[in-house]
């Protein structure tokens, strides 16, 4: 929290000059294809890292879905260029906005990125970030510092094995990572390589700022205030500082917009074919602010409005504040009208009318619902209800 | 931060040694405060230094140890309040309303045991609702399937019934596989012998 | 990271780290081996019981003057290659057959039962040797965890009737550290400048049960050296039930 309100004033202004004038110097350090060097920490450092990729190769939520897959591979295969076949990428559910890179180019992108996409621009904008971070070799830098800061003997806790004297057994690799957080100045490094990636790869430079923009406007729409949002965002400068300065870099370089940002299809495509599956683990969060912020753009953006609409009803009969009620039957209807809702929206309709105390229509909900979807596994509770006296 | 304060805390818990011990379930007719089940023999009651995320007034119970097994009974939640409890600020835990229907309280614990295991890490699937008669009260009954990044699957199920305007809540997670199959029928024994 | 309650992924890990600390076995500086022998000797209906290595978790660190782990690659691989071979000789020696899994053979099958196995291993440490016994299993006098009958798919798998599992961790000093040990020694203070420490556990294939689990602490041997990991091999093994008579496992 502190951290992230620390340097609100100063940041872009600071450095905007250093931006405009000095970042022509800004290459990548490696080749394609590169491999660690003999020096001893990096070897280590791989290992771990390929360890790691082992257990993720085998992890049960990892999104293994061609399609889907094939999308976000596409997109990282274009800003990488050359690069392209130093990366594996790995989709990974999670409902939280993020993407990572190891110095073995061990990618992950979270699904929570995707679901908050308004362009693919934006998808590559953050990929291309990460990719920055890879062929500046900021992992290895980092890991290098941070041996060098505790050699100073600076208080640390890696903790239990300094405080009891026993080591770590086990995840050292996780624990490892976590001290591994990239610094503010490897975050402005990687924003303007990767915005370079960006539109050398004919993806729009200024989603390199819009993103960081909605990352803004879901923050302001948020109920409860995230601590951190993940390492992504707890390691960067701040969304506001970062927004800014991205925005003057890009007019700068590239000149301004020429229209609105327009969604393209291919993001329309994966948000239309896997809607469920993205948003499903959002609505999981409970944090309805941010979640009605991501529909309000899935709207904007021309996401199909069956799909949309039926996790509008699933929020706002969630939330239940004040009218609520009224809202969600009104997204519900519109959604089951579109013939694209999902079964669930017939029986979520239908304990919406029990709750008005609407019996009738609660029952011709509930018997639609176990009319489309015979199979359904609460089959017994809904004819529990369709028992109910009344008819 | 949080969780290397937590296992500090839980090793000098462990190093002091005897008032955070487990102590044996007693099997037969057990109270935890107002609700009563009815318990078979091996179960081990986990001491509130090992449960940080359970209520006040709830009790975990384990046969095989926590990370293998548990069974949480959770009584007489009242309306405004999460069915477990947490030191972060900005978990934006899901919380009870006393007319919840049983489509809202499956949401409920499936949102909160997503929470539980830690927001991203974990990805909840509930099935099977149906209604479920504890003595005069209609409740329900699920069950659940938890996927994690960093650890075994769990399997389980879920209890629950409204009483006074309050929430009665049990739910049994085992590890898979093995330990789901080992003591699902006892747990499903005890959540279903639940009275007011 | 995550809103966690209790687990989210690093929470896991450091839970599972009080556990082994809990476990008291495995402070630094005392050579220690503890272990529980279920069965007097191994069965099989081959000639010899046929034993499977899972892919052994074997580190090596190197810690640096700020106490940070540093993993070396390089010794990781010396220490794994040897600790297999000794492991090999060792297996001959009491009359078992021992196939060693390659991290390629680690199917979702292994998968899902290393990940049980750690979680029953973390129990293990904490419930068995630890201080928080359960009061169920005779507070440490009953020792019955398993990994469940399903373990037969490993059995048919790879045509064996035990699974061996072994963690191991070994952390060197750097000429820094040892001098910073020094140096806080003389102002009063206690520091660390390396240890080991691992466990192993035998699992049966046709029933789970663990029926060997042993861990040890420091000095326990050195495997970036042929002899030295023989060494280590026969502390990690200690008590490891033979398939003929032996007399003495040492």
């Amino acid at each position: 929290m502190l951290r992230r309100r620390k340097s609100r004033l100063g940041l872009h202004l600071l450095l905007l000059p250093v931006l405009l004038f000095a970042d022509d110097e800004l290459d990548h350090l490696i080749e394609p294809g590169y491999q660690p060097e003999e020096a001893r920490d990096e070897q280590g450092l791989w290992m771990e890292f390929k360890e790691m990729e082992r257990e993720l190769n085998k992890s049960a939520l990892l999104v293994r879905d061609a399609e889907l897959r094939n999308y976000v591979d596409g997109i990282v295969c274009r800003v990488a260029g050359e690069y392209c076949n130093d990366f594996r990428v790995y989709l990974v559910r999670n409902p939280g906005f993020n993407a990572s890179m190891t110095a073995t180019g061990m990618m992950q992108v979270w699904t929570g990125l995707i679901v908050r996409a308004s362009s693919t621009d934006e998808i590559a904008a953050v990929i291309g970030h990460e990719i920055a971070h890879y062929t500046r070799l900021h992992s290895l830098q980092g890991f290098r510092k941070l041996k060098s800061q505790m050699t100073k003997g600076s208080v640390f806790d890696f903790g239990l094995a300094v405080l009891t004297g026993v080591s770590v057994p086990l995840g050292q690799a996780t624990a490892l990572l976590n001290y591994l957080s990239f610094n503010r100045e490897q975050e402005t490094e990687a924003d303007l390589l990767g915005t370079r990636l960006l539109a050398e790869a004919a993806y729009d430079p200024h989603a390199s700022y819009r993103v960081w923009y909605g990352l803004l406007a879901e923050e302001a729409a948020a109920e409860v205030k995230r601590e951190n949002v993940g390492v992504f965002s707890q390691t960067h400068p701040n969304s506001e500082d970062r927004a800014g300065y991205l925005k003057s870099y890009v007019e700068n370089r590239y000149g301004r917009p020429d229209v609105e940002q327009v969604a393209d299809q291919g993001l329309l495509d994966i948000l239309n074919n896997y809607y469920l599956l993205l948003m499903e683990d959002q609505l999981d969060t409970n944090r309805f602010g941010r979640t009605r912020e991501i529909l309000e753009r899935h709207t904007k953006i021309g996401v199909e409005p069956g799909l949309v609409n039926y996790f509008f009803g699933e929020m706002y009969r969630q939330r239940g504040d004040e009218g609520d009620q009224e809202l969600a039957v009104a997204a519900y209807t519109k959604s089951v009208e579109s013939n694209l809702a999902p079964p669930e929206a017939h029986k979520n309709l239908g304990y919406l009318y029990l709750k008005a105390k609407n019996n009738q229509q609660a029952k011709d909900s509930f018997r639609k619902y176990l009319e489309i979807n015979p199979e359904a596994s609460d089959r017994a509770m809904i004819e529990f209800y369709l028992a109910e006296d009344g008819q | 931060m949080k969780c290397k304060r937590i296992a500090m805390l839980a090793i000098i818990a462990s190093l002091s040694g005897c008032a955070t011990g487990y102590s044996l379930v007693a099997a037969g007719p057990v109270a935890v405060q107002d609700l009563g089940v009815q318990a078979d023999a091996g179960w081990n009651r986990a001491p509130a230094m090992h449960t940080p995320s359970a209520r006040k007034g709830a009790e975990t119970w384990t046969k095989d140890g926590m990370l293998l097994d548990r069974l949480v009974i959770a009584p007489a939640i009242p309306d405004g309040q999460p069915i477990m409890v947490s030191r972060n600020k900005s978990a934006a835990l899901p919380v009870f309303r006393k007319d919840m229907l049983p489509n809202e309280l499956e949401e409920l614990v499936e949102s909160s045991i997503v929470k539980l295991f830690g927001e991203g890490s974990a990805v909840v699937s509930t099935s099977n609702l149906r209604p479920h008669r504890y003595g005069e009260i209609t409740g329900i009954r699920f069950d659940l399937e938890v996927t994690v990044t960093d650890s075994p699957a769990y399997r389980g199920t879920v209890g629950a019934f409204v009483g006074t305007d309050n929430l009665y809540l049990m739910f049994f997670l085992g590890a898979e596989p093995h330990y789901y199959d080992k003591h699902i029928a006892a747990a499903s024994a005890i959540i279903g012998s639940a009275r007011l | 990271m995550t809103q966690d309650l209790m687990r989210s992924v690093s929470c896991m890990r450091w839970l599972r780290v009080t556990m082994l600390c809990g476990s008291g076995v495995l402070v630094a500086g005392c050579v220690a081996t503890q272990n529980v022998q279920q069965i007097e000797k191994l069965e099989s209906i081959a000639d010899n019981p046929r034993v499977i290595l899972m892919p052994p978790d074997i580190r090596y660190y190197l810690l640096s003057a700020g106490g940070l782990p540093e993993p070396h690659a390089e010794w990781t691989r010396l220490a794994q290659d040897n600790f297999t071979n000794a492991t090999q000789d060792y297996a001959q020696s009491i009359g078992t057959d021992l196939k060693t899994l390659d991290p390629d053979d680690i199917g979702e099958v292994e998968f899902e039962y290393e990940k049980l196995h750690s979680a029953v291993g973390a129990t293990i440490l904490n419930h068995h040797f630890g201080l928080t016994k359960l009061p169920s299993k005779g507070n440490g006098q009953i020792f019955d965890w398993s990994l469940g009958p399903g373990v037969s798919r490993l059995a048919d798998e790879h045509d064996a009737d035990y699974a061996l599992f072994v963690h191991y961790r070994d952390y060197q000093a750097t000429g820094g550290r040892v001098a910073f040990a020094i140096l806080a020694a003389a102002a009063g203070g206690y520091m660390q400048t390396g240890s080991e420490h691992g466990f192993a556990s035998l699992v049966d294939l046709r029933t789970g049960d663990v029926v060997w689990f042993n861990v040890v602490g420091a000095g326990s041997g050195e495997m970036r050296e042929e002899s030295g990991a023989a060494a280590a091999v026969r502390t990690l093994f200690k008590d490891i039930p033979a398939a003929r008579e032996t007399g003495d496992t040492e």
